[in-house]
């Protein structure tokens, strides 16, 4: 496949399947497009002075296994 | 001693295991029972990827000349087709990896070596483990030995089978939207989901980085619980690898449920369950009340709802990024259904797809305080739908793909989403004659407490003793 028929194959393929006009992510409950979903969820207004926060969180809240 | 069942392969992990290091039973002889279990039931359920006999025998008359005092000494395993070791074949069921034969060791499989297991045969899987169903285009589909014309549940599809099947004592699946817990789920064993860098992903197939873990599948919560302190703990091989200390799983284990705390969820996870399957829940509820637990409603995050799409889009990005070359240069090689899902990912700007990775923080800490700040587990169902048959789910990149991916991950996504340990357990059989269900969640790092919950409703209800019959299977078409 060229690199042109691969952006055909996933536009004509995807855009019918997921995307749907870039409404990719559920169209089983929403059809929202993903700048929506990210938004709806509380995305975007991060202003975070620790943005790899999560895995230090993760640990963070692991129990103590010597003391159980 | 052990009571032992005629063929080795009925045995639990735990008895093997305890029944080889007795020498009640050789390495060899469990070694060849289950290389005959896998060829003759893969005829019907296509659970092999590849199995080298001769190499397989090797290894069991080396266990046996020199018994070891390993947990797992001479006990014969096999694994979704994904980890990597050096100088064997690893194909990730595509058409992309054929013949591909890796130069490293997989860090989960090197500490299966080094707890004495014998590493027998390669299970197939969905093609690069992106698919909840079990389907495969390329290696075909992996059947459900309850049912051959339903589904396995995916991706970890031949390790859920396999292991139901008795054709193996345990094996490794990798879980990244729900691909160990579902398989569990639809082929009736106990598969466990890790806490994100519990257990090593150096020498493993990546397929989201930010989402994939590796976790156990096998026929009940104490098996479960041994192969997962083995392949446990912090490696330097692996970046994300979490330096937590692992404890040890199998000392509470028998505790019982007295005295924990369960929440059940009043949001998101019942959202559109069939009323059989809630019932079949609800009664699950009232054997761990049984059990001494006690039991409390818990309210979660609304952004909760919002978890199951942000694992698809997170994943759908990340394996495009890992996918792109080939798909432009062999893109007719891969299955339809894999390369519209990873083509979904060239359409996320970058700028959402980091908002969509730091929104796990702030729902974790939320669901941290709203969830264990009032109770030490969250119990759900693990599917709010039947397990539908391989023919209805089999969509490929049509339009119905999307929603039904999401109603199949519905209650595992949101797991992936906030990284947290699930542990999916069967609850006995539905009308249909297929398994049902539950799934606990616990605390980062805490799975542990998922054991001793599991187990407890394992002593209640005993449904791993229960086997598939291979006389109703016939071959695969």
């Amino acid at each position: 496949m060229t690199g042109d028929e691969v952006f055909k194959h996933w536009m004509q393929n995807v855009q019918a399947v997921d995307l749907g006009d870039r409404e990719i992510m559920d169209p089983a409950r929403s059809g929202k497009s993903v700048g929506e979903i990210v938004r709806d969820a509380g995305g975007g207004l991060v202003f975070d002075t620790e943005p790899a926060r999560y895995y230090k969180l993760l640990r963070e809240l692991a129990p103590d296994v010597s003391g159980k | 001693m052990t009571d032992l069942p005629s063929n080795p392969c009925d045995a639990t992990l735990t008895d093997i295991a305890a029944a080889i290091a007795a020498g009640q039973v050789s390495s060899s002889e469990v070694t060849e029972a289950s290389i005959e279990r896998l060829k003759s039931y893969s005829d019907a359920l296509n659970l092999l990827a590849g199995i080298d006999e001769g190499d397989a025998m090797r290894q069991a008359k080396e266990a046996d000349a020199n018994p070891g005092r390993q947990p797992l000494s001479g006990v014969p395993l096999a694994h979704k087709d994904m980890f990597y070791r050096p100088g064997r074949m690893s194909e990730c069921g595509s058409k992309i990896r054929k013949g591909f034969v890796p130069d490293q060791l997989s860090g989960a499989l090197k500490r299966l070596d080094n707890a004495g297991a014998l590493d027998i045969a390669r299970l197939n899987m969905v093609e690069f483990a992106l698919g909840v169903t079990g389907h495969n285009e390329i290696t075909g589909n992996v059947r459900n030995p309850w049912n051959p014309l339903h589904i396995t549940g995916g991706s970890s599809s031949a390790s859920g089978a396999a292991v139901a099947a008795r054709a193996t004592f345990g094996a490794l699946g990798s879980d990244t939207g729900g691909s160990v817990r579902l398989p569990a789920a639809c082929c009736g064993v106990v598969g466990m989901k890790v806490t994100m860098g519990r257990v090593s992903r150096f020498g493993a197939m990546p397929l989201s980085h930010t989402l994939d873990t590796i976790g156990p599948l096998t026929r009940t919560v104490t098996d479960n619980a041994l192969m997962l302190s083995v392949i446990a703990g912090y490696d330097a091989d692996d970046a994300s690898s979490a330096n937590v200390a692992v404890g040890d799983y199998m000392r509470g284990i028998e505790e019982g449920a007295k005295g924990l705390k369960i929440g059940l969820p009043t949001s998101h996870f019942m959202e559109g369950i069939t009323d059989e399957l809630a019932a079949r829940f609800q009664d699950a509820v009232e054997v761990m009340k049984k059990a001494g637990a006690e039991i409390v409603d818990v309210d979660l995050p609304d952004a909760i709802q919002y978890s199951n799409a942000l694992t698809s889009l997170i994943t759908a990005t990340e394996g495009a990024a890992i996918h792109q070359h080939w798909m432009e240069t062999r893109g007719d090689e891969y299955g339809k259904q894999t390369f519209a899902r990873f083509a979904g990912g060239f359409a996320t700007p970058a700028t959402r797809y980091v908002q969509a990775l730091n929104l796990r923080t702030a729902l974790l800490a939320e669901f941290n305080e709203m969830v264990f700040g009032k109770v030490d587990a969250l119990m759900t169902p693990m599917m709010v739908m039947d397990i539908p048959t391989i023919k209805e789910t089999d969509v490929g990149d049509g339009p119905n793909a999307a929603a039904m991916l999401q109603r199949v991950g519905h209650c595992s996504r949101p797991v992936n989403f906030l990284g947290l340990p699930g542990l999916s357990m069967p609850t006995g059989f539905a009308n249909s004659g297929l398994p049902s269900s539950i799934q606990f969640v616990g605390r980062p790092f805490d799975e542990a407490t998922l054991y001793r919950l599991g187990r407890a409703y394992e002593r209640e209800t005993e449904w791993f003793k229960t086997a598939p019959d291979p006389g109703a299977w016939g071959k695969v078409a």
